[in-house]
């Protein structure tokens, strides 16, 4: 059993912002959630992963409930995630940043090295396939844009989590970098990783997903296959209006 | 401070152990008892600078109230001194665990607070400490404690002081240092860059602020211990003066804050400085002094002296040199 979300509420104030949700996540898969600007999306990632406590429902992983569990925690289980927003350490260097994901948190784990395990060597090979090896010295200020949404990606790969959320990963990436990321969530996918990502682009979304959820106004409009949801009139109007 | 390969590690050790070397052998050449007095209140500055450097410096949470645990290091041994006459240097060893156990304490209800909100109910901690011991009688109250006198003859009474706090000094350095190299040090430092991201990373920000408050009280507890019985006395004022934890946050910003040499060297100067201004232009403008350059640093030098090479580049910045302004990137 992988992540699952029953009849989850989320209020801000008045406005429901994640309405009764409930999904799955096909073991293996990689599954996209789409909808419009102010869906939920965002929102439903906080819940999953602790950020945000949920107000109706429940939140299971491997036969586990998951909610009411502070965002290490969640990380401890295998789930990690990314931002929309990046959020490196700036004053750090990159390959310091590298070394910050864990899974961890016993005593003789925190006095131990964070160069231990070979961890530097996984970093550098991480670093390298994204091009970002040369800048392993830099502070991670001195990155672009792109670059900092590149080594945020690379940050959810350092830990050896069961289930990535990501959260708009191509949004600033140019084309070519894109097919590059694409690639390699295929590849981690392949070695037995779980995806859930949140994404805008629809070529990308429909490339690369094995399964979509739709989220519309805080409910579930539609969950399928790539193919399905395209043909779906419901979500044609989500998007398009009438 | 950034990690840049461990090829730089062996001059540094050796830059650590000439200085240690000279100053063990200090005393051997240098019997005046005020520069050893000085050299003394150096040593406890170290220590007290150092330590709170771990959570301030490191993991961004400022503690106005860092002179609460140096105080009731110095209770701690006054108490065990007077009323169970144990070995002095156990005692020392006491009053580092009261502290840190008042630390975990604190720290564990405390550190949930960000920002100014933890600083704040750090200052207001050390003040509800202070009027503990001032209006208890068994900690005597404003008088304080007086301890047993001193067993050394006049002219050496300095010389084991100099040491335990050149000991304790050094000791403070090196487990900060090493404290910095594992998961722990990074992951404070990933707490201070963005807490929130952090904690999505896996870190418990909780325990690792936790340890990192007890280690930072742990250490101005056993100083605490040792000074109060060097001034064999202990009063409010002594203890709980906020001078102290002013200082400390002088010498943190002007050494260089979340680096292990910046409270050496913020220390060792501002202690000297306060000495030479208070035979030179007077005790009470010397503190407008500091505030000024306090001032002048945090605009010309946010980095402290560690980053003097970095001057020329922060002037540009902050326009005061005429030149092309880094662009900053647009995101």
């Amino acid at each position: 059993m992988t992540l699952e979300a029953r009849k989850v509420v989320k209020d801000f104030g008045g406005i429901r912002a994640v309405d009764s949700v409930s999904l799955q996540i096909p073991a293996g898969s990689i599954t996209g959630l789409i909808g419009p600007n102010g869906s939920g999306k965002t929102t439903l990632f906080n819940l999953l992963t602790g950020f945000l406590p949920i107000d109706e429902g429940e939140i299971w992983y491997k036969g586990r409930r998951i909610d009411g569990l502070k965002p290490y925690q969640v990380v401890e289980l295998g789930i990690i995630r990314t931002f929309q927003i990046t959020r490196i350490f700036p004053k750090l260097t990159v390959l310091e940043n590298m070394l910050i994901p864990t899974r961890e948190n016993g005593l003789s784990h925190l006095v131990s090295s964070p160069r231990k395990d070979g961890r530097p060597k996984k970093a550098i090979q991480l670093l390298e396939s994204i091009g970002l090896a040369a800048y392993r010295d830099e502070p991670a200020a001195s990155l672009s844009y792109g670059q900092s949404k590149l080594l945020e990606l690379a940050l959810s790969f350092m830990v050896e989590a069961e289930i990535v959320l990501l959260d708009e990963p191509s949004s600033g990436i140019n084309p070519s970098l894109q097919a590059r990321i694409n690639q390699w969530i295929t590849e981690e996918n392949r070695q037995g990783k779980e995806f859930f990502i949140i994404e805008h682009n629809m070529d990308v979304i429909m490339g690369l997903c094995h399964h979509i959820v739709v989220l519309h106004h805080g409910q579930k409009l539609a969950e399928g296959e790539p193919s399905v949801i395209q043909q779906n009139d419901q979500v044609l109007e989500a998007y398009l209006g009438e | 401070m950034m990690i840049k390969g461990d090829d730089l590690l062996k001059p540094r050790i050796l830059l650590a152990i000439l200085p240690l070397v000279a100053l063990l052998l200090f005393p051997l050449f240098v019997r005046d008892r005020y520069v050893l007095h000085v050299m003394i209140v150096i040593f406890v500055y170290i220590t007290l600078v150092e330590s709170w450097n771990l959570p301030g410096g490191y993991a961004g949470y400022i503690s106005f109230g860092h002179v609460l645990f140096f105080g009731i290091g110095g209770y701690s041994t006054a108490m065990l001194l007077i009323f169970w006459k144990i070995p002095t240097i156990v005692t020392y060893l006491f009053a580092g665990v009261f502290s840190a156990l008042v630390a975990l304490v604190f720290g564990y209800i405390s550190l949930r607070l960000k920002g100014p909100y933890f600083a704040i109910a750090t200052l207001a901690l050390a003040t509800i400490g202070r009027y503990i011991f001032l209006n208890f009688d068994v900690f005597g109250g404003a008088e304080g404690l007086l301890l047993p006198i001193s067993p050394w003859p006049p002219e050496f009474e300095k010389i084991p002081y100099y040491y335990g706090a050149l000991g304790i000094a050094t000791l403070t350095v090196f487990i900060i240092y090493g404290i910095t190299k594992t998961r722990l040090g990074i992951g404070l430092m990933a707490i201070r860059e963005n807490e929130e991201k952090a904690e999505g990373l896996g870190i418990n920000t909780t325990k690792h602020k936790v340890i990192a408050f007890i280690f930072s009280a742990f250490f101005p507890g056993v100083i605490g211990g040792l000074f109060a019985s060097y001034l064999e006395y202990v009063n409010p004022d002594s203890c709980f003066s906020i001078l102290y934890s002013a200082n400390i946050l002088l010498m943190a910003i002007l050494g260089g804050l979340g680096t292990v040499t910046g409270p050496i060297i913020g220390a060792s100067v501002i202690v000297v400085a306060s000495e030479v201004l208070s035979f030179t232009i007077g005790h009470q403008v010397r503190l407008v002094v500091f505030g000024f350059i306090l001032v002048t640093l945090a605009i010309f030098l946010p980095g402290g002296l560690l980053s003097i090479r970095e001057i020329g580049r922060t002037m540009k910045e902050r326009g005061f040199v005429l030149g092309e302004r880094e662009e900053i990137a647009a995101p």
